[in-house]
């Protein structure tokens, strides 16, 4: 029965429909669930985090030992920006209580951590050594592959290749993170916790009671004790 | 050559995918960053150093100073604080006691300088019930406020004693016919109890205009969510409150009565207008929000109609009790 699923699950898309897997769909379906849960009390919200930690620490185990190749990370990844940019557009500004500026500011910041992360996959592919234009004279050899690979190559079991200078294996972007898209990658984290940091200060002064901190410039907010208030 | 390889372009699906996509995403961004969606970035106020020019003293002054002996007070008191001030929340009913007898407050929350004739006579209206919490932290915080501002005021609470939803509205007007019969005060304002001023400069008394006192309020992260926002504190003549025949006596529960107000007094020709952003500073004081009424946006439809028949002319309501306390006028009404 569970196949016959599997086979059904398919979504619309130019030339034919797309088969999904279950474990790709999942956090489409969990993220809201879970953010409505959590927007009910504050133990809510504690729990949600504790289990989602948990659950991701377990998952992954669970992932990498039966299902290396799934896309369940990488969808979340993608499902969380999708969610947090709808609930700011469609619940936050709403409020009236942004400045058109603000906004602006978040949009780039999305669209330029997007950009680099979108560059960090598309440059993965240059990672992998190519085995035919190996020099002769490289000694160092690839265990997996039992082929020869230039200095600080690793082999990567999730890719099935062998990543020159190999730092990680980004299961949150669905590649890996090597000597081609390095940089790249460290420039798109940083843009994105600034991005999330940014949206989070917007919506939770929108939402609290905010107060001037730092010499009076920066706004942060003060009291949140009546959010649940407003959300249920 | 051109032509071919223009055609050839438009031939390629890819070109024309990336087309209609770039235009869905230029869409999309037209519509996030709409102007409409957002707190309203620009708008006119009253600059700092024009505040005495715009405020309007009360007629009643320069005859009492011929009366007696006393020299007028000026305008804007000098050497007003310009740092934020700051309630104390933690304020226990000990503290409050003793701050009449300590402020020399008259009964039912009056005071007048006692040095010279203030050119502000104000009643001060505050819609209330059960909020004791704030009640307390609002007066212990506005009667020295007021004092430093060397006004002539008082304070009026005005409770709603039946049950159901609130009509904040319909108090602010029984509060306004209550204090004409206690003293022809020349300017009203209509204050929310939650809502504490943070600059001193912030002077508590009419402009030429009705004024909207609450522009720059931490809850709206000091911004004004849209231009036509008239509610939290507002400053308006005597005179002009009985031209614009008061509020709307309708709007039960939450929101809507701002709104018809102040197209009440767009409907009589004049105009709103505000204090810097830096000058009218509000902090709320914490609790949970209302539920929004059902009927806001439909009293609010058909308010033109209403603007003669329905306000102050029309204000039907019973006094159950008026108490003279130490810090403020009591007034328990049923509506």
């Amino acid at each position: 029965m569970m196949s016959t699923f599997q086979d059904r699950l398919r979504i619309p898309w130019r030339g034919g429909a797309k088969q999904i897997s279950i474990d790709s769909a999942l956090p489409i379906v969990l993220q809201p669930v879970l953010a409505y849960i959590a927007a009910q009390s504050v133990w809510c919200t504690v729990l949600v985090s504790l289990t989602m930690l948990f659950g991701m620490c377990y998952l992954y185990t669970v992932f990498v030992r039966f299902l290396p190749r799934t896309k369940f990370f990488f969808v979340w990844t993608l499902t969380s920006a999708i969610l947090l940019l709808l609930v700011f557009e469609f619940n936050v500004v709403p409020f009236l209580e942004i400045m058109p500026h603000e906004n602006c500011v978040l949009i780039g910041l999305v669209i330029s951590s997007g950009i680099c992360l979108y560059k960090v996959r598309t440059r993965a592919e240059l990672n992998f050594v190519v085995h035919a234009d190996m020099d002769e004279e490289t000694e160092l050899a690839c265990s997996v592959c039992r082929r020869r690979v230039p200095p600080r190559t690793f082999h990567c079991l999730i890719c099935q290749g062998c990543v020159v200078k190999r730092d990680q294996h980004c299961v949150w972007l669905d590649c890996c993170i090597g000597d081609k898209n390095h940089q790249l990658y460290v420039l798109g984290v940083l843009l994105s916790v600034g991005t999330l940091v940014y949206g989070a200060i917007l919506t939770l002064t929108t939402v609290c009671h905010p107060s001037f901190y730092i010499m009076e410039t920066v706004l942060l907010p003060d009291d949140c004790s009546d959010v649940y208030h407003d959300f249920t | 050559m051109l032509t071919r390889a223009v055609i050839n372009i438009f031939q390629s699906k890819d070109i024309i995918k990336k087309i209609i996509l770039s235009i869905v995403i230029i869409f999309i961004c037209c519509c996030m960053l709409h102007p409409g969606r957002f707190a309203s970035s620009h708008y006119h106020y009253i600059k700092y150093s024009d505040i005495s020019n715009e405020l309007e003293p009360t007629p009643h002054a320069l005859a009492l100073v011929k009366e007696t002996d006393k020299p007028l007070c000026s305008l804007i008191p000098n050497e007003l604080e310009t740092s934020l001030q700051y309630p104390n929340e933690s304020i226990r009913e000990y503290d409050i006691r003793y701050l009449a007898d300590r402020l020399n407050i008259e009964k039912g929350g009056a005071w007048k300088p006692p040095e010279c004739i203030s050119q502000h006579e104000v009643a001060i209206v505050v819609p209330y019930r059960n909020r004791t919490m704030q009640l307390q932290i609002f007066l212990s915080y506005m009667h020295p406020f007021l004092q430093k501002q060397m006004l002539n005021y008082r304070i009026f609470i005005i409770e709603q004693w039946t049950k159901g939803a609130f009509n904040r509205a319909k108090l602010l007007n029984i509060g306004y016919a209550e204090a004409l019969k206690i003293f022809p005060y020349h300017c009203f304002i209509f204050h929310d109890v939650d809502l504490i001023p943070q600059k001193l400069s912030n002077m508590y008394a009419c402009t030429h205009q009705p004024r909207h006192m609450s522009s720059s309020l931490n809850t709206f992260r000091y911004n004004l969510p849209y231009k036509e926002l008239f509610g939290g504190a507002v400053a308006i003549l005597q005179k002009q409150f009985e031209l614009v025949n008061g509020f709307s006596n309708i709007f039960y529960g939450w929101g809507g009565e701002d709104d018809d107000f102040q197209s009440r007094i767009i409907n009589r020709g004049m105009s709103l207008c505000r204090f810097s952003p830096e000058v009218a500073r509000y902090t709320m004081l914490a609790h949970s929000k209302e539920l929004p009424s059902e009927n806001r946006f439909l009293n609010l439809r058909s308010g033109r109609d209403r603007f003669e028949t329905d306000g102050v002319n029309t204000l039907k309501y019973t006094i159950i009790k008026m108490v003279y306390y130490p810090l403020y006028t009591w007034i328990l009404v049923d509506l």
